[in-house]
């Protein structure tokens, strides 16, 4: 206001020296040449300001990282000038606010969340009471199975960095709690045909356990092959390469290749952790007794996925494992994989099927110690249901999925913002088929079979209800190891977030 | 094996299944519908041209694509990039020549969490009005150089 008034005064004061237009101007016309006169001259000063404060900007010296105000995260932008953090830097407490992400928040976090309610026929759920319930689990129950946050960050064009934590049946809060890394990378972006990554990485075994996220699936159990054959989530530290290729006019090819520590195939006393009643699940890394995780064994594990898509909506690709799993001699757990993934319209099929090789899981490795059993002989009984079979070697399993997404216009009609565009319904319909033990033709606890109807809403694309109801011709009880044919309802929500 | 009986099934809806490019044909000698194609293509980045085998391609181009928010929150944080890029396929039928307009579109991060998937480009639906736009300028131009669609060809006789 002040300036305002000062530069009516200025130009008022230079009118005289304007002859030719103060004699012939009426009182308004001046007020408004007055008026023009000082917005102008304003526009000009504050012009002028603006260039200084940039100027002085630019000689205020170099932050050090950890050293002055605290950032604004969202507003403050990290500048070219500042100082890069290092062990060089110093600074009180507020060091911890120097990081990258926090002065130049390029990383997102956000992550999904599931919760469930199922109800079975049979008494399957396991609950660790089982001793006091004569044998018997219970029938139905809520749980919320995951609580996933992941953190994503751009570090440059070329530098990516990706991780999720996974929190399973996060209530517990003690002893048991299952917490960790599901992956965790570091991308270096070379070429759309060749990158490199390193760090935990998601094992390229099937599409499943590459895109396994709850809100993503379409029925609330993950398929029974890429739970006990390829177990999903199947993670394991090392480095590798992946990229894509574009050969023809439609077509894309896709590879992912990778190193990785490898398989864990037995506990520390040499019993096999691959059985009959949970499939190659226990082999992982993850759940693995080593120290830290680390390796077993000197040999590493190799995986690759090779996904061909001929034009958009279609894709099938060919997978694999292979990988030491015994700390003391060669016996290689190889896994072999096809997924497939066919869209056209409002119909999708997909599916995927899978063959696990143990090689001589069924023998006694050397330097075991447990039940005093010789090196090379044959586990009969152990993992296996049949007192006279011996832990599996080699299975196999499947699934084929049908989808049919769809909006009744009623719906829309009736409430547009909660059935209008970016809703959606699907219908599902899943068949499941594993064995365990291919080799075990009596009692087999690991020959499944499952037949999935579903119903899901998606209000937004990444939200979902899901019902379905799942019946089980071949199934199992693993409170009291009986072979059961068993039905279940299930209802769940999940979420991005 | 009850998995290979599905393979002729997959193989079936695989063929079935286009990914909605244009194909026009015209009357026309394939010198000229070569030379209109080219023509119209000169604004579209031409990465590659091979006369021989008639595909022009174009390189991709990067651009802002439809808001795509993520989460239940709708949140912003991948971002909208899109990229596209154009195949045209000029062939000789017989008297006639087609040519074949095709994108191919894809987006950064295609949906959902954040997953190993995150860092690649995934493809998505093509573009009806970029497609169209180019089919008719091609129309255009070889309705000035006097050749007919062979739609219209048949109508008039």
């Amino acid at each position: 206001m002040k300036m305002r008034s000062l530069l009516g005064a200025l130009v008022l004061f230079s009118l005289p020296a304007m002859p030719v237009w103060a004699e012939n101007l009426t009182p308004e016309e001046i007020k408004k040449l007055v008026d023009e006169a000082v917005e102008k001259r304003l526009q000009e000063h504050e012009r002028r300001e603006g260039t200084m404060e940039r100027r002085e900007e630019s000689t205020v010296p170099a932050a050090e990282p950890g050293i002055g105000a605290l950032p604004e995260v969202g507003r403050e932008r990290r500048a070219e000038r500042q100082q890069p953090l290092s062990f060089g830097s110093s600074g009180s407490g507020r060091l911890v606010y120097a990081k990258p992400f926090v002065s130049f928040p390029k990383a997102i976090v956000g992550g999904y969340f599931d919760i469930q309610y199922r109800a079975h026929r049979k008494p399957v759920l396991e609950t660790g009471y089982e001793d006091i319930r004569n044998g018997q689990g219970t029938t139905n129950g809520f749980d919320q199975q995951r609580f996933v946050p992941f953190i994503y960050a751009d570090i440059t064009e070329h530098v990516k960095f990706a991780s999720e934590l996974e929190i399973e049946h996060g209530i517990r809060g003690s002893n048991d709690i299952e917490i960790g890394l599901e992956f965790a990378h570091i991308d270096y972006l070379i070429h759309e045909r060749v990158n490199v990554r390193g760090g935990i990485i998601l094992i390229p075994l099937g599409k499943f356990n590459l895109l396994h996220d709850g809100p993503l699936n379409d029925l609330t159990d993950r398929p029974l092959v890429s739970q006990l054959v390829i177990p999903t989530t199947m993670s394991e530290t090392g480095a590798g390469l992946y990229g894509t290729f574009y050969p023809g006019r439609t077509g894309k090819l896709d590879y992912e290749v990778y190193v990785t520590t490898g398989p864990c195939g037995y506990q520390n006393t040499g019993e096999p952790r691959v059985t009959e009643f949970d499939g190659t699940k226990n082999s992982r890394q993850r759940k693995c007794f080593s120290t830290d995780g680390l390796d077993i064994n000197n040999g590493k594990a190799v995986s690759g996925r090779l996904a061909f898509s001929p034009m958009l909506g279609i894709e099938v690709a060919g997978s694999g494992y292979y990988g030491n799993q015994s700390p003391s001699s060669y016996n290689p757990l190889s896994i072999f994989a096809i997924d497939w993934t066919l869209q056209k319209g409002p119909f999708e099929l997909i599916g995927e099927a899978a063959w696990a090789y143990a090689r001589n899981n069924t023998r006694a490795i050397p330097g075991n110690t447990f039940n005093g059993i010789a090196p090379g002989s044959l586990l009969t009984g152990i993992g296996t249901l049949n007192p006279l079979g011996t832990p599996p070697e080699r299975m196999q399993g499947f699934y084929v999925q049908g989808n049919y997404h769809f909006m009744p216009s009623f719906l829309t009609k009736l409430s547009p913002k909660r059935f209008g565009e970016g809703s959606t319904f699907t219908a599902v319909v899943r068949y499941d088929r594993v064995n365990l033990n291919l080799d075990n033709k009596a009692e087999n606890a690991g020959e499944l079979e499952q037949i999935s109807f579903g119903l899901n809403y998606r209000p937004v694309e990444d939200a979902v209800l899901k019902m379905s109801y799942q019946y089980l011709p071949k199934s199992f009880n693993p409170n009291d190891g009986q072979r059961i044919h068993d039905s279940a309802f299930v209802i769940s929500a999940a979420t991005y977030f | 094996m009850r998995v290979s009986l599905l393979l002729p099934f997959v193989a079936l809806v695989a063929c079935a299944s286009l990914s909605g490019g244009r194909d026009p044909h015209y009357v026309c000698l394939y010198d000229t519908v070569w030379e209109a194609t080219m023509e119209t293509m000169k604004g579209y980045s031409v990465m590659t041209e091979n006369k021989s085998n008639g595909i022009i391609e174009t390189a991709w181009i990067e651009m802002e694509g439809k808001t795509r928010p993520y989460g239940i929150f709708g949140r912003e944080g991948f971002g909208n990039r899109e990229r596209a890029r154009l195949t045209v396929a000029v062939k000789k039928e017989n008297d006639i020549s087609s040519v074949s307009v095709l994108e191919t579109r894809q987006r950064w991060h295609a949906r959902g969490g954040v997953s190993q998937q995150a860092m690649k480009w995934w493809p998505i639906e093509p573009s009806e009005e970029v497609m169209e736009e180019v089919t008719g300028k091609l129309n255009a131009r070889l309705k000035e150089k006097g050749c007919e669609t062979a739609r219209d060809a048949v109508a008039e006789m």
